[in-house]
């Protein structure tokens, strides 16, 4: 097919890669083909499991003490990588081959100075001496716009922050100037507005070195701001591949179609449309249905067709290098859905009302210069002077990166600690100062939360069951032990799965089933009020959309209020009636949600907004960056929180003086020293390419 | 960092005091013994009355044990050295100095001039199986733990367990059976008295490798453990990816962290061989600071048990302080707290 | 490859679809799953062999343990008959001794346990979930001091304070150990405590006490039993020296140190060399037992 005379870098033909367990062999991916072209940018899409960090762990031959390539090979600058020894390996790795690592602080050394590690690169792969090492790195990490790079380079890990340390991680692939850079998930465990810069310097230094990239992520969003080619894995298997304009447009496989009709886009919200989830689960790498893997998910699949053989990658016509993995690729016409559900509309009836709210932890300063001075106790302003309602049925959404105080708010409601100042009414009652100890009965029933992480989210220790009656039990909603099991199994029914769930562990379910359980959990005790602390964000994206499918029909049913706390603004814009963006313990914008995502912003959600990858090649965003890091909620500055960093900084009013909450009109505030006529005349972020052409 | 060190030292100050209490109150919590002990068996209860009321064994603990303090910092004299008591007790450095311990009724010699001979002895004993343990169980611990499950990591693992399952007795017990009985290399018994027939190295032997034996593997699969999981961390798979040399890997990645957390561990193990050695100093006739507590113990004689005790917590914390300096100084994510 | 270190876990080898088992069905899936390690299997034979001659000592023996037989003074092992581990210097038959002594072994250990674990996990339970000045108090303080006095000589003050007898050996053995166990249940309760589902008892305004005894502990339980195995062993080993000190259990009765300490000047005495000789093994063997079981418990529990 490719022209003779491309100069690939990487040709993977055929591999098959294993791991050998004690079940036997696990066929983790059991025939990949790649091929990357000098300079490309290629991105490689697929949720937890499917095969893409292997796939990269492969092509560095490092695939641990039990894993191994079965067949198939991989070339590396046209060179057979199964036939090098050791010592070539060793030459490649770091220099022509580099990665890029989805935790940065585990990624580095804690116990080596940045300096010592970033400059061995160097000292093994050109044996050049320590000075000249030291020079480059320094330039390096200027190149990675680290600020004070000297100084960096005496640090230890622990010392810099989460960005700044992926700096140090790329600086660190990109020093020997490699052919080949691999990065897995690379910004996955940073906040938006730091991944947003990440990706900045990644797409620069692309420019600047020429390298060739394959950027391994789950975020089709990512994929659009930063790759040429894009290829869909699922199961083991690469399903799609093309260009970004031809997967991303001319979508042919039916996997692929189901990715983006799982997705919030921004602009949509839940009474536009609603998101179809794909049904099922990734079968296990050692239970792969024969003929298409994806077969039992796939809403087009035909027996007798799709389950007999093994189906090749095939050549979509008209595209250039488009091709897909499936038989009925001509026939299937996909339309996407645009199915509405019905969704909670809510009252006027006010639940909650947050008024001057303050939660502060006192610090004991025990260092000797605090003795002497005499200024020991310091305050770590949580949450300060935060002002909001919410309405019975409606769902408000917190949104903000990490250390905004969002999950000290959580636990200020639910009673797990206790307010400094002001008052939290709910249902007219002041709680903000009842621990949950004291709170009687219906108080604590009225009012329960549903948390992030799957894995914590239940006890190990007991059963499915065990977890939902105990809360039937406690609030008394049934007392004898059959009335108990009966509404167990009618709460099951709600989160959709099978009343034999009742007797599962924890452990023999999957994370959505984890995340269900506990929604099941939540709404057990017909509570008026539930706070969802980023319930789908450690989720899959084709599991995250059924889990806000039910959250949205429980909360109809049961016409209860949500507090939906994200960081993810795409899933808060389809889900929410009202936003509040918090910044280092205040609230900077508080509207309904389309007023937020329109002008007039509050700077910092523009910048956030800006900062949003969109799954869209056509949707153009506003560029806005945020330099600097959060300052410390610990005595945190006077004026505008956002002052140090924020892109429309006016002067020094914005340090000394705290800005008003500006009202805009129809519940909309923005505390900003701009006034509003100046905001509203800013652009909206997004516009299609289209009109910015 | 010099506030640190300033609490770990009042710390130190307040358990020794905290456990001197306690042991003074365990042992003088019926002082009559302490004047039958004094006189021995034939002595006459008016004798001893005398001696109870010249003493001032009535008075309450408190004030018995504030005497004790103040006899130890050479506040005050001690009143067992008083020539009317007839006792015969002398002590070559006075009877008020700093660091009077009193009278050892056991030894019959005043505590000084035992404690700090039979300390020197163990020290010997112990340094020496120190010397052996630690790079023996760095070694093996870090080479086992460098490639998990390897050939050579499950029988260091298994000769580990082994090891530290057999108490001091019974290796002991093995030993003289193998050593002196059968082959008859090494000598029974190691009083350090007389070197005929058998020289000083040759009694040392069979001590230091009961100690050794014991402890070896224990310190070794603390070390193999903390090696293993070292291995699985990111940082090294960054190493290795880097295109470091293996070597380059251990030595410069791994071994650093793999270090911190058996630190403590080793350092721990100078208090446990000093006063640990009781079975082996036992087992040997070795006259070293284990033994000398034990007999104390069983004689009663009280004198000398407090002072072991103080001397020997004193080892422990002040080991304890040097073990977190330490750890503060390779550890450099707790370096400036 | 050269650089064969442990990477990314394998793709979830164990199915949603993994049937549930629950009471002893669990407990004999975990025994099946010790099989698999020969060297567990050892210590588990080891410690069974002793619990069976402790429990039939009286059936399996002909001689009381401290009757004498003048008529067979020191007999090596396998020569007279009724005396097949011979008898000692004064006629008492050693393999009546060494069974009786498994006996007093086996339970005085594990009493000793029991309590040090009661005690054990209170504190740390306590100061792992409330923190702060309890946390401070039990561990920073009780436990430190305890743990900075060396063992030996604690043991031996109490026991030579107190006289030597079974409870006064629990007691020795809790004091020194229990801070121990505090440590590592402090631990374990403050990696768990942070857990959403500690949250979640929390919000719904479960009792501190029903947290910590339904949704801590049996979190803990993996660990715990590990450790409780291993602290078997050494506690036997303890008992073994306070015996061997001449601390343990009051005479005549038999205990493995003790039999060892009576008879050790016999070491290195040609053709007697056997009395101190098997209680040594006897007890070594025991403590193997109990390692080695605790290492297979260890493996089994960290792989799933």
């Amino acid at each position: 097919m490719a022209a003779t005379g491309d100069d690939y870098v990487l040709e993977i033909e055929n591999i098959g890669i294993s791991y050998f367990t004690r079940v036997g062999e696990i066929p983790a991916v059991p025939d990949f083909s790649l091929r990357l072209k000098r300079g490309e940018s290629y991105g490689l899409v697929g949720e937890s499991g499917c095969g893409k960090t292997t796939v990269a762990m492969a092509i560095m031959n490092y695939l641990g003490g039990n894993g191994g390539i079965v067949r198939g090979r991989i070339r590396f600058e046209g060179r057979d990588m199964a036939g090098m020894s050791p010592e070539e390996l060793r030459n490649i790795r770091g220099s022509k081959i580099s990665m890029v690592y989805q935790e940065p602080m585990s990624a580095l050394n804690p116990s080596l100075t940045i300096g010592t590690q970033i400059k061995e690169v160097l000292v093994v792969h050109e044996g050049v001496s320590d000075g000249e090492a030291r020079d480059r790195s320094i330039e390096m990490l200027r190149d990675v716009n680290m600020p004070d790079p000297e100084k960096v380079m005496t640090r230890y890990p622990h010392q810099i922050s989460g960005g700044q340390q992926q700096r140090v991680v790329i600086a660190m692939a990109m020093l020997s100037n490699p052919s080949l850079l691999l990065l897995d998930e690379p910004t996955t465990a940073l906040d938006v507005t730091v991944e947003a810069t990440v990706i900045d310097l990644i797409v620069q230094l692309r420019e600047k070195f020429n390298t060739t990239l394959l950027y391994i992520s789950h975020n089709l969003g990512l994929i659009v701001k930063v790759c040429d080619r894009v290829g869909v894995m699922y199961s083991g298997s690469m399903v799609e591949e093309g260009t970004i304009r031809e997967v991303f447009k001319e979508t042919r496989h039916p996997y692929t179609f189901g990715l983006f009709d799982c997705i919030p886009t921004l602009g949509v919200d839940k009474h536009a449309r609603t998101l179809q989830p794909i049904p099922g689960q990734v079968s296990l790498p050692h239970e792969r249905p024969p003929g298409c893997s994806f077969g039992p998910r796939c809403g087009y699949f035909r027996s007798g067709t799709c389950d007999t053989g093994d189906i090749a990658l095939e050549a979509v016509e008209g595209g250039s290098s488009h091709q897909a993995r499936c038989l009925r690729i001509d026939e299937i016409e996909h339309v996407p859905s645009t199915a509405v559900s019905e969704v909670a509309g809510g009252g006027a009836d006010t639940v909650l009302d947050i008024a001057g709210m303050s939660k502060f932890y006192e610090i004991a300063d025990v260092s000797l210069a605090s003795i002497f001075s005499g200024q020991s106790r310091h305050y770590v302003k949580a949450n300060e002077k935060l002002n909001f309602n919410a309405q019975r049925g409606r769902t408000v959404a917190i949104v903000g990166e990490s250390g905004c105080g969002k999950s000290t708010f959580a636990k200020v409601l639910t009673g797990l600690e206790t307010i400094t100042d002001g008052e939290i009414r709910f249902e007219g009652r002041d709680i903000g100062a009842i621990p949950v100890q004291k709170r009687d009965q219906d108080l604590i029933r009225a009012l329960q939360m549903v948390f992030q992480n799957p894995d914590g989210t239940l006890n190990p220790s007991h059963s499915v069951g065990h977890c939902i009656g105990r809360v039937i039990r406690k609030f008394g909603i049934e007392k004898d032990a059959r009335g108990i099991r009966e509404r167990v199994g009618d709460m099951l029914d709600v989160v959709r799965l099978p009343r034999a769930f009742t007797t599962r562990k924890p452990r023999q379910l999957s994370g959505g089933q984890k995340q269900r359980i506990a929604v099941a959990r939540a709404f057990a005790g017909n509570p008026s009020m539930v706070i969802a602390d980023e319930p789908v964000s450690a989720l899959d994206v084709s599991v995250q959309a059924a889990v806000i499918n039910l959250l949205n029909d429980v909360q109809k049913r049961y016409n209860t209020t949500l507090l939906f706390i994200s960081h993810d603004l795409s899933v808060v814009r389809f889900i929410s009636d009202e936003v509040v963006v918090m910044y280092l313990g205040q609230i900077m914008e508080a509207g309904s949600s389309e007023k937020i995502f329109m002008p007039p912003y509050h700077p910092y959600t523009e910048a956030l907004l800006s900062a949003v990858p969109i799954p869209d090649p056509d949707i153009v965003q506003k560029r806005i960056r945020l330099e600097g890091e959060m300052p410390s909620a610990l005595d945190p500055p006077t004026g505008c929180r956002f002052a140090s960093r924020c892109p429309r900084y006016l002067g020094r009013i914005c340090e000394e003086e705290e800005p008003p909450d500006q009202d805009v009109g129809g519940g909309h505030a923005i505390k900003c020293h701009i006034p509003i006529g100046e905001l509203s005349k800013v652009e909206p972020i997004f516009n299609t390419r289209d009109n910015a052409a | 960092m010099a506030l640190f060190i300033a609490k770990r030292l009042l710390m130190m100050i307040a358990t020794m005091f905290v456990t001197s209490v306690l042991v003074f109150s365990l042992l003088e919590f019926t002082p009559g013994n302490v004047a039958s002990k004094t006189l021995g068996p034939y002595a006459t209860a008016a004798q001893k009355e005398i001696l109870y009321k010249k003493l001032q064994l009535d008075d309450s603990l408190v004030v018995r044990y504030v005497r004790w303090v103040s006899v130890l910092s050479g506040i005050s004299r001690d009143p067992v050295y008083d020539p009317d008591l007839k006792l015969g007790y002398k002590d070559p450095r006075g009877d008020q100095y700093f660091g009077n311990f009193g009278w050892s009724l056991k030894y019959r010699l005043p505590v000084n001039d035992v404690m700090w001979r039979r300390l020197g002895n163990t020290m010997i004993l112990a340094g020496i199986a120190f010397a052996i343990i630690v790079p023996l169980s760095l070694v093996f611990g870090i080479l086992s733990g460098m490639r998990e499950g390897s050939a050579l990591d499950r029988s260091l693992s298994y000769t580990g367990i082994t090891l530290t399952s057999i108490p001091e007795f019974a290796s002991a017990t093995f030993l003289l059976v193998i050593f002196v009985l059968m082959l008859g290399w090494l000598p029974g018994t190691s009083h350090m008295q007389s070197f005929e027939p058998w020289s000083w190295a040759s009694q040392m032997v069979l001590p230091v490798l009961v100690l050794v034996l014991y402890d070896f593997g224990y310190v070794a699969r603390m070390v193999r453990g903390s090696m293993v999981e070292v291995m699985t961390r990111p940082y090294i798979r960054t190493a290795i990816l880097k295109g470091l040399p293996y070597r380059q890997v251990i030595l410069k990645h791994a071994l650093r962290n793999a270090l911190i957390a058996p630190f403590t561990v080793i350092l721990l193990q100078i208090p446990f061989l000093i006063t640990g050695v009781v079975v082996t100093e036992t087992v040997f006739s070795y006259p070293g600071f284990g033994k000398m507590l034990l007999e104390a113990a069983l004689f009663g004689d009280t004198a000398m048990i407090e002072a072991a005790t103080l001397i020997a917590v004193f080892i422990a914390v002040m080991t304890q302080l040097i073990g977190d300096v330490g750890y503060m100084y390779i550890n450099p994510r707790i370096r400036f707290i | 490859m050269t650089d064969a270190t442990s990477q990314a876990p394998p793709p979830a080898a164990t199915s949603a679809e993994q049937p549930d088992r629950v009471g002893w069905a669990k407990f004999f899936y975990s025994v099946g799953l010790l099989r698999e390690s020969p060297a567990a299997m050892i210590g588990v034979g080891l410690v069974l062999f002793w619990v069976l001659v402790a429990v039939f000592a009286d059936v399996i023996t002909v001689w009381g343990p401290n009757e004498h037989d003048y008529s067979a003074i020191s007999v090596p092992p396998f020569t007279v008959d009724g005396h097949w581990l011979g008898t000692d210097i004064s006629g008492r038959d050693i393999w009546s001794r060494l069974a009786h002594g498994a006996r007093a072994t086996l339970t005085v250990a594990p009493a000793a346990i029991f309590v040090c674990y009661l005690v054990g996990i209170t504190m740390g339970m306590l100061a792992g979930y409330y923190g702060g000045w309890v946390d401070s108090l039990l561990i920073s303080r009780i436990s430190d001091i305890i743990l900075s006095f060396p063992l030996i000589i604690l043991f031996i003050i109490i026991i030579t304070v107190f006289g030597a007898s079974a409870l006064n050996i629990i007691v020795a053995v809790t004091l020194a150990s229990s801070p121990g166990i505090g440590r590592i249940v402090r631990g374990l309760t403050l990696d768990l405590r942070n857990l959403e589902y500690v949250s979640a008892a929390q919000i719904r305004g479960e009792k501190s006490l029903y947290i910590m005894a339904v949704e801590l502990l049996p979190n803990a339980r993996g660990p715990l039993i590990v450790d409780a195995c291993l602290r078997m062993g050494y506690t036997v080993i303890t008992i073994g020296i306070l015996g061997f000190l001449g601390l343990g259990l009051p005479p005549p009765d038999p205990d493995w140190g003790g039999m060892v300490s009576e008879s050790r000047t016999m070491a290195t005495v040609p053709g007697m060399a056997y009395m101190p000789i098997i209680p040594s093994i006897a007890v070594s063997s025991l403590v193997i037992g109990f390692n080695l079981l605790a290492d297979g418990l260890r493996e089994i529990s960290t792989r799933d």
